[in-house]
């Protein structure tokens, strides 16, 4: 699996990140959007070592280093991790394995 | 458990159908997908799909959002099986009474598809897992801005919103070639059509502990209903937030309604282990064309002869692949909202009868003289009936409406100057969930105090539905430790009460 990174940028001016997404083509969907919190602004954002690499590079030539900070985490294992809890075969195969739900019954 | 995969979930959707053949209808969906594959649903419910309203859940939408499948499943598997063993369902903190799963299961239909987009996810699981859109092999799509709604966004919209959405292949948020030009989109609208009885859509995604209800291209407003996304006049301004240029118009009723409905859901997901998702509109987490939430509502406004769908969207959790451990938990979470909306969904209706009992404790100079009101609906009663009451280790019952025993009641048995008129709309019993429900003391003097050992109150609605009506509570912990609430001048003059059915 290629390596997959979560990047969280921050800054004290929306536009700027709101600029940043749009001219970088960033993947942002359904990660919450643009918050704010103690005057800060921030939003999650998932790529590629490339893609890391290629923002890290526009903040720098742009000048934006101190208006905006990038803390790039690699989620690599976290997802191989994850594909390891993807049932295998087909647990339900055969019309008698009925699904249970994770709530409790309680009879009257 | 783990995360299904695909097959395993089109077969447990097709196994509980098998097994629950007079609660449930399987529906096959007419379009497979891009590599072939055949999507399933299930209805359920003791009506036919004439008979009743109809909420429909959709999950797997987005590829990578592996757990909205679980919740689906998990979901419909527990009311099934509470509803054959008449058996009440917990989730955490929250419990559902067996009157309460059976209301649900033989006055409403729920239309369950689980996995919209089954190829996608089968990358996610396999190779990409953190794929979103579908699989199309000309250019994948994201299925979720392929809808009818405002779909042509960069002529629909301000050249300088930020819309999350792009005619860009690449992109994560493309929003295809045409709307409705994929299988997966056009499955779901065969539901809405095939099922007009359709009011209500969930589409569960991940994530940010959202609930977010209509609309998502701008700023929601009452005031003008010629500001819509049908007048071509407010095309190049569209999508900005903060300004008046252009907000999006939405009934005064309707939105609160859906503001109330999510409200519910949140309060039903606290319950559960105390996680509070955030309640706003779905333009608050970013301007959006081509949403499924957002297609379902317009319906009726683009073709009045279909029936008007109230949309939501669920974000669950903190991430999109939480370890499986923490999806249990989210699942809970999710299901005892999707328990509490399907019963307020037909909680419409007036609040004509609200029944308050209210135990003083049993201990020297508990009782009192004092007034004592109920807070609820955004407006007080006064709780005072014939004859001595809130007396030292006595259970008071005060009722309000239909058969009244408070004082000072009309003729029809109704308090007086309050809303409860004969022929005059009450409180809107859907609404009863948005006001805090409270007990007010107001002391007789200032060593007035009044000892509180428990209240308890019972909102019906006027439809009767559903069975049980909407519970409130105060200190049930009190019994435990039998250490009652003192009100006064000194100790303070509020009780605020919690929702839940826990003493129904």
């Amino acid at each position: 699996m290629d390596k997959v990174f979560k990047i969280t940028a921050s800054s004290e001016n929306a536009d700027l990140l709101h600029n940043l997404i749009r001219e970088q083509n960033l993947d942002i969907g359904c990660t919450g959007g643009i918050t704010s919190k103690d005057n800060k602004f921030s939003i999650d954002i998932y790529a590629s070592e490339k893609e890391v690499t290629k923002l890290q590079e526009k903040v720098l030539a742009e000048g934006l280093t101190k208006k905006i900070s990038l803390e790039t985490t690699d989620i690599t294992d976290h997802l191989s991790d994850r594909l390891k809890e993807v049932g295998t075969g087909n647990k339900y195969e055969g019309a008698n394995e009925v699904p249970h739900g994770l709530g409790k019954k309680v009879k009257q | 458990m783990v995360y299904l995969n695909v097959q395993e979930v089109e077969s447990a959707i097709i196994n509980l159908a098998t097994a629950y053949p007079y609660l449930c209808e399987l529906i096959t969906l007419p379009l497979q997908t891009h590599e072939g594959r055949t999507s399933h649903a299930v209805r359920i419910g003791k009506k036919t799909k004439t008979e009743c309203d109809c909420i429909l859940l959709t999950g797997g939408v987005h590829a990578r959002e592996w757990g909205s499948c679980e919740i689906c499943l998990s979901f419909a598997a527990d009311l099934l099986e509470a509803y054959v063993t008449n058996a009440s369902l917990q989730y955490g903190g929250k419990v559902f009474s067996n009157n309460q799963i059976r209301f649900i299961i033989e006055n409403l239909n729920i239309i369950i598809f689980p996995d919209v987009n089954p190829d996608g996810r089968n990358h996610s699981q396999t190779i990409a897992p953190m794929w979103r859109k579908n699989r199309n092999p000309t250019a994948p799509v994201d299925i979720n801005r392929n809808y009818d709604f405002l779909w042509d966004f960069p002529n629909l919209f301000s050249p300088s919103a930020n819309v999350v959405v792009s005619t860009n292949p690449s992109s994560d948020v493309y929003h295809g070639p045409s709307p409705f030009s994929e299988p997966e989109t056009r499955n779901v609208l065969w539901l809405f059509d095939e099922f007009p009885r359709i009011r209500w859509y969930i589409d569960i995604h991940s994530y940010s502990q959202l609930l977010l209800y209509n609309w998502g291209d701008d700023e929601n407003q009452s005031t003008d209903p010629t500001m819509n996304f049908r007048n071509s006049s407010f095309n190049s301004v569209r999508g900005i937030p903060g300004d008046t240029a252009y907000t999006e118009y939405i009934p005064a009723d309707d939105l609160t309604s859906e503001v109330s409905l999510a409200n519910h859901m949140d309060n039903s997901i606290i319950a559960v282990r105390g996680i509070n998702y955030i309640v706003e509109q779905a333009f608050d987490l970013y301007p959006t064309s081509g949403t499924s939430i957002d297609y379902a509502y317009s319906r009726n406004y683009t073709h009045p002869s279909k029936g008007k769908i109230f949309g939501f969207t669920i974000e669950w959790g903190t991430q999109f692949q939480p370890p499986w451990s923490e999806m249990e938990n989210i699942i809970l979470d999710i299901s005892s909202a999707l328990v509490t909306f399907c019963l307020e969904t037909e909680s419409e209706g007036i609040a004509d009868r609200i029944v308050v009992k209210i135990q003083t404790g049993d201990k020297p100079d508990a009782g009192t003289n004092g007034k004592v009101y109920l807070g609820i609906g955004g407006r007080e009663f006064r709780l005072n009936k014939s004859g001595n009451q809130f007396q030292k280790g006595n259970e008071d019952e005060f009722i309000i409406g239909l058969g009244s025993n408070i004082l000072k009641a009309d003729k029809n048995g109704l308090p007086l100057n309050s809303t409860f008129q004969d022929n005059s709309p009450e409180i809107p019993f859907n609404t009863i969930g948005v006001y805090p429900a409270y007990i007010r003391f107001e002391p007789s003097n200032s060593n007035d105090e009044w000892n509180v050992d428990k209240v308890y109150v019972n909102v019906r609605s006027s439809t009767g539905i559903p069975a049980g009506g909407l519970d409130f509570y105060g200190y049930i912990l009190n019994e435990i430790n039998d250490d009652n609430i003192w009100l006064g001048e000194d100790s303070g003059l509020f009780i605020n009460l919690r929702s839940g059915a826990c003493l129904s």
